[in-house]
């Protein structure tokens, strides 16, 4: 039996050869756009979308980055308690930490049924997904920035030439965990003692817009934040 | 590890087509086609293309320098193997939480005694109890055995050295079996991938053993695993009244063995006894004749030989 078989590159939608970086795990067909992210055994479709410039307009993007952007509700796992609820104010005192107090969540959870269901709203969180001279992407914070800022989004409608992308969904969803807790771990301490469940709702892979202003620095265009080109690989 | 080229076949034109072992992409220069490479169950499997003509000769100049001749030994069995090896590589991610241990720390202060003087006592305090929130990023690699074989000796390092490269070949069970046996791993693959997954942020975590609480969100990204099937020609011999196993690697021709071999000491040449006896006679002999013709010369030659004859005997013993 093969262990072996070599899987060629090609646009399922428009036939293309597509083009790739040895380290990527989502490939972009140049010709009509579509995302191919390999799971371990084949390539499947991921929808794509292009942002348009928020801030900067009078410049015509020179590149897009690629970022995983998760729809999320995320929840405690065993308990009908949804995350946004405990955020609100008054929830939680500063002093709070659920290491030291048993019945902390007992307590929201009672809040919880006299202040009756809250509404659900979706979390969305953006994971840089472009390769860095660094192990991970240092731009981490560009992420937890993005995801911050709850931009509204306005997407082209034609396809763009998108950077290489290092991150499978799986990975992405890991550190899209990671910067979920770096926003909330402010609101509630030691939030890692709870057991959070993140449902994904929907996935997609946002080319983020930047342009080169100074030597050596690309701004993004939606909220202004930069990536040194020489972290880039190019 | 450096990046080790391995060489196969492009599927579209046939050209040749060199990658790096760790690239998810490979493309062939000839036609221009980018593919990806699809591993059975996601194990990335390789064997080493063996290199050894002859490893008997091996064993030979061995077991010749450990001061054992041909005689002394026999080759009762040889066998050849492919021996798997693991290679797992990844990044563990994740926040970990909790209170560093608490403990009682003895210190020295200055208290004022009742009769208004200044001494030195030794109090007790609480440390510790300090609260940990931390974002984790490590990097990760591990080699491991594959299969438990006392009698193969080899090294988990061999599949991970660069100078082995040009001998770096894709799993071919077919071109493998015409040179020797394929050794299957002990664990399974979706268990192996399991386990390194939790050796991971078990190493991971490790400094963090005695923190109470603790918890953590760590996971494994972008993990990758890794199956290297190595030759080695295993040979038993008998030596002596042992039997002993020794492996040799098809790569690099080093031997092991299961069992210390132990060279051989050669025996000290000693004059027999009866030819030390008649030495002594006759220097005995000698030196009576020189002290009977009188002259001092004589008397002193009869000395010298009777001193060298003492020093003969003592060295002897």
């Amino acid at each position: 039996m093969k262990s072996f078989k070599l899987l060629p590159l090609e646009c399922p939608k428009c036939g293309a050869p597509i083009k790739s970086a040895s380290s990527d795990m989502v490939h972009f067909c140049d010709n009509c756009g579509v995302g191919l992210e390999f799971t371990g055994e084949e390539l499947k479709i991921v929808e794509v979308k292009f942002a348009k410039p928020i801030i900067h307009l009078e410049f015509q993007p020179e590149l897009f980055l690629p970022f995983w952007s998760f729809n999320l509700d995320i929840s405690i796992k065993g308990k009908e308690l949804y995350l946004p609820f405990i955020f609100r104010k008054g929830v939680f005192s500063p002093d709070d930490n659920i290491f030291n107090n048993n019945q902390l969540i007992e307590k929201i959870l009672e809040q919880r049924k006299t202040s009756g269901k809250e509404k659900e709203f979706d979390y969305t969180i953006y994971v840089p997904s472009f390769p860095t001279t660094g192990a991970f992407a240092y731009s981490s914070n560009i992420g937890n920035n993005l995801t911050k800022s709850k931009p509204a989004l306005n997407f082209y409608e034609k396809s763009k030439e998108m950077f290489f992308c290092v991150y499978n969904s799986r990975d992405a969803l890991a550190i899209a965990e990671d910067e979920y807790i770096a926003l909330q771990s402010n609101v509630i301490p030691n939030l890692l003692a709870l057991e959070l469940s993140l449902n994904v709702k929907s996935k997609c892979i946002v080319g983020i817009p930047y342009i080169r202003k100074d030597k050596g620095i690309y701004y993004d265009q939606i909220i202004g934040e930069i990536v040194l080109v020489s972290a880039l690989k190019m | 590890m450096k990046l080790r080229i391995v060489s196969i076949l492009c599927p579209k034109c046939g050209a040749a087509v060199n990658f790096h072992e760790e690239d998810r992409v490979i493309k062939c220069q000839h036609c221009n086609t980018n593919f990806i490479p699809v591993h059975r169950k996601g194990i990335e499997a390789y064997y080493f293309k063996p290199q050894i003509k002859r490893p008997e000769v091996k064993i030979d100049s061995f077991l010749r320098n450990k001061g054992f001749s041909k005689k002394e030994y026999k080759i009762l069995d040889t066998d050849r193997f492919f021996v798997p090896k693991w290679r797992a590589t990844g990044h563990v991610t994740g926040w970990v939480a909790g209170l560093s241990p608490l403990k009682t720390v003895k210190y020295s202060d200055n208290a004022t005694a009742p009769n208004g003087r200044t001494v030195t006592v030794t109090r007790t305090r609480q440390e510790g109890g300090l609260p940990l929130k931390k974002l984790l990023k490590i990097e990760k690699q591990v080699s491991r055995d594959a299969i438990r074989f006392p009698d193969i000796r080899l090294n988990v390092e061999e599949v991970t050295k660069p100078e082995y490269s040009p001998f770096l070949r894709l799993f071919d069970e077919q071109e493998m079996s015409k040179w020797g046996k394929i050794l299957t791993p002990d664990t399974p693959p979706s268990i192996k991938k399991r386990n390194v997954k939790n050796a991971f942020i078990k190493s991971s975590i490790a400094l963090y053993i005695d923190y109470n609480p603790f918890v953590h969100r760590l996971k494994v990204i972008g993990e990758r695993i890794f199956l290297y099937y190595f030759p080695v020609t295993l040979f038993k011999i008998k030596l002596g009244n042992e039997i002993i196993s020794l492996t040799v690697n098809e790569l690099s021709g080093k031997l092991t063995s299961n069992k210390l071999v132990k060279a051989v000491e050669e025996p000290k040449k000693k004059f027999p006894l009866l030819l030390r006896t008649f030495i002594v006679l006759l220097a005995s002999l000698f030196s009576t004749s020189l002290v009977k013709i009188g002259t001092s010369i004589a008397n002193q030659i009869a000395i010298m030989v009777v001193i060298i004859a003492i020093i003969f005997i003592w060295i002897e013993k």
